[in-house]
């Protein structure tokens, strides 16, 4: 049994791994967690200093990832890709990875700040919704194996 | 990162980008300054004739290429604080003397100078770039660039009714652009104290600087030899038309070409040395990139942001003279074009970061703004004025999108050399100015909205053609070609042979 996790380090997703060990404990599964840094979408070469600091923020969330499944007897691998979020993702499931069954944490965040910035952010999502979605729509209609989308709690 | 967030005026980085985009506005409101009060200068000015104000068009359009290769040098040494504040005190100078100037020379010249500002556009991005996490640099930039070029529409909304309603008179108009150049002074002085070049504390190692784009084959070489010269060499252009028109004896011309020969030769010079030894070498099969994607992105910002200007310089006349309304009716109906700048450039680059095809998205709005100007084309006084403003905004949104949509494929071309290619593609945005400005001064309003439709579709046709939809690096760790870990390795040399 084989499963990929989309892992970006971020509370929603160190819940989804925990998650999934717990659920899948039984199977011996093997997780992949896959990390996409965002190529930055601009125009100057004066930002890669930032980038690179992505790139190192995620390598070090997937190690401690990584050391956690050793912790609890699971095995594990990791990849780290660059690009577009929701098309690495897809990618990686149907060339790399292959896994038996994808994991992502549904992303949730709450918006902050007054009441014009609330309904500004609701208006925007909205549109985000009806338009393209975010990463887990572009999957969830997209991805050729069993997809486990998870709540964040 | 949230649409909401923009207005966290308590985050460093936030604050950074508001100074930052309403210093950028400043700029665009102080280079547009002209169009706007052209027929107030036509009347006081009696010696003034209407060629003159369409030669004035393209001379503000016209030094903003080499003041980006200035500034381009500038940013590395200086880094943009510093930049855009000198930029902005030093331009308010020609401003003020064009705002004052008597004799054609003096109007000329300032004009011609006061176009470097055009290069404030990439002090800022760096400024952005400088405080943005990645993964939000794309809507930070959107926002920079769509709501500062709003500055064009400020000015043409404005202006008119300054120099009419507030200072009045047949000097109006002269202290509506000191006002602006004084501004601009003003505002230049405190954004030197009130940003910093990124986070405090923050160090910036110098990007290795590069005097020309890499290129991949020997035909590629060839390709960018012959897409370099254009942008220095359509200055010979504005060079011919301003000696045609008499303001510039034969000698005074001679020595133009002259100049402008040899700085072409010295680009020419420059691509040579720096891609003969690597093709030499041979470029490995990993760090290749098709140099044909750069020629389509150089013709679809030519298309796009060039007429952007161009139309931008013409459109209050036009709708002056066709629909024979007053300066500040006119100013605010040309304004609806630069209007759609709040929304339509930071679509273009989210619908481009968005569907699944960057190509397919070029293309569709590049068709579109070939329809928009054959409509615009169309237009004359028996359209309704309510009809041909429907027009303009359709087209404007298309134009706009577009230059978002180039700005979307650009980084994922070749990552090592995003720079220097968006360096490219935004000075032909200038060079399209230039031309569809030169053509301006020999046509009709009309066959101008036809011309750039044409335009507009030869660029379609050869991003047909040429633009590939850019591949995402993938690799185990991440892209990095073989050349990218060579040069980091030279990096980790150096560092160990300092330390």
């Amino acid at each position: 049994m084989k499963i990929m996790i989309a892992y970006d380090g971020s509370r929603n997703a160190k819940q989804a791994l925990a998650q999934t060990i717990t659920m899948f404990h039984s199977l011996k599964p093997t997780l992949s967690l896959v990390a996409v840094a965002e190529n930055p979408r601009d125009i100057t070469a004066s930002n890669e200093d930032l980038f690179q600091e992505e790139l190192v923020s995620l390598k070090q969330a997937l190690q401690e990832a990584l050391d956690m499944c050793v912790r609890e007897g699971i095995s594990a691998n990791s990849l780290l890709l660059e690009g577009d979020a929701r098309k690495m993702l897809l990618y990686a499931a149907e060339n790399k990875v292959q896994p038996n069954m994808l994991v992502i944490a549904r992303h949730s965040e709450e918006p902050d700040g007054g009441f014009i910035a609330r309904s500004l952010t609701y208006f925007v999502d909205e549109l985000d919704y009806m338009t393209f979605g975010k990463v887990s729509s572009f999957l969830a209609r997209r991805v050729q194996c069993p997809l486990l989308i998870l709540p964040s709690c | 990162m949230k649409v909401a967030a923009i207005f966290g005026f308590k985050n460093p980085e936030i604050k950074a980008l508001h100074l930052t985009w309403i210093a950028f506005f400043i700029t665009f409101y102080v280079w547009f300054n002209m169009a706007p009060l052209a027929s107030s200068m036509l009347k006081s000015v009696n010696w003034l004739t209407a060629d003159d104000l369409r030669l004035f068009a393209i001379c503000n359009v016209a030094l903003t290429i080499p003041a980006r290769i200035i500034v381009g040098m500038a940013l590395d040494r200086f880094g943009p604080r510093r930049v855009f504040s000198i930029l902005m005190v030093l331009m308010s100078i020609p401003a003020l003397t064009f705002a004052f100037g008597n004799t054609m020379t003096q109007l000329l010249v300032s004009r011609l100078v006061l176009s470097s500002i055009g290069a404030s556009f990439v002090v800022g991005i760096h400024m952005t770039a400088m405080w943005f996490k990645p993964r939000d640099i794309g809507f930070a930039e959107g926002f920079y660039a769509g709501w500062g070029n709003f500055g064009s529409a400020a000015a043409a909304l404005t202006l008119p009714t300054i120099a009419l309603q507030m200072y009045g008179g047949d000097d109006g108009w002269r202290w509506a652009i000191a006002q602006s150049a004084i501004v601009m002074a003003l505002y230049g002085v405190y954004y030197w104290f009130a940003v910093t070049d990124g986070p405090v504390g923050t160090v910036h190692r110098k990007p290795r600087k590069a005097s020309a784009l890499e290129v991949s084959t020997w035909g590629d070489m060839v390709k960018l030899i012959l897409w370099t010269i254009p942008l220095i060499g359509v200055l010979a252009i504005l060079v011919w038309r301003i000696q045609n028109m008499g303001y510039l004896s034969v000698t005074g011309a001679v020595v133009a070409y002259v100049v402008i020969c040899s700085i072409v030769c010295y680009q020419i010079v420059q691509i040579l040395r720096v891609n003969v030894p690597i093709l030499k070498k041979g470029v490995p099969e990993d760090d290749k990139y098709p140099f044909n994607s750069v020629a389509a992105l150089n013709s679809t910002y030519f298309a796009n942001f060039g007429a952007e200007l161009a139309v931008v310089s013409m459109l209050p006349m036009f709708f002056e003279e066709t629909w024979s309304l007053g300066a500040a009716a006119a100013g605010m109906v040309a304004a609806s074009f630069a209007f759609v700048n709040l929304v339509a450039r930071p679509m273009g680059g989210l619908v481009s970061d968005r569907m699944g095809n960057r190509r397919f998205v070029m293309l569709s709005y590049m068709f579109g703004i070939a329809v928009g100007f054959a409509l615009m084309g169309m237009l004359n006084s028996s359209w309704p004025l309510i009809v041909a403003v429907g027009v303009t905004v359709f087209t404007s949104f298309f134009v706009q999108g577009a230059e978002g949509a180039t700005f979307g494929i650009i980084p994922s071309i070749k990552r090592r050399l995003t720079g220097q290619i968006s360096g490219m593609a935004g000075a032909y945005g200038n060079v399209g100015a230039v031309v569809y400005l030169t053509i301006f001064t020999f046509v009709t309003p009309s066959q101008f909205f036809y011309i750039i439709a044409v335009g507009a579709f030869v660029s379609w046709l050869l991003c047909f053609m040429w633009l590939k939809e850019p591949e995402s690096g993938f690799a185990d760790e991440y892209a990095v070609s073989s050349v990218d870990l060579q040069i980091e390795e030279e990096d980790r040399i150096r560092t160990a042979s300092l330390g």
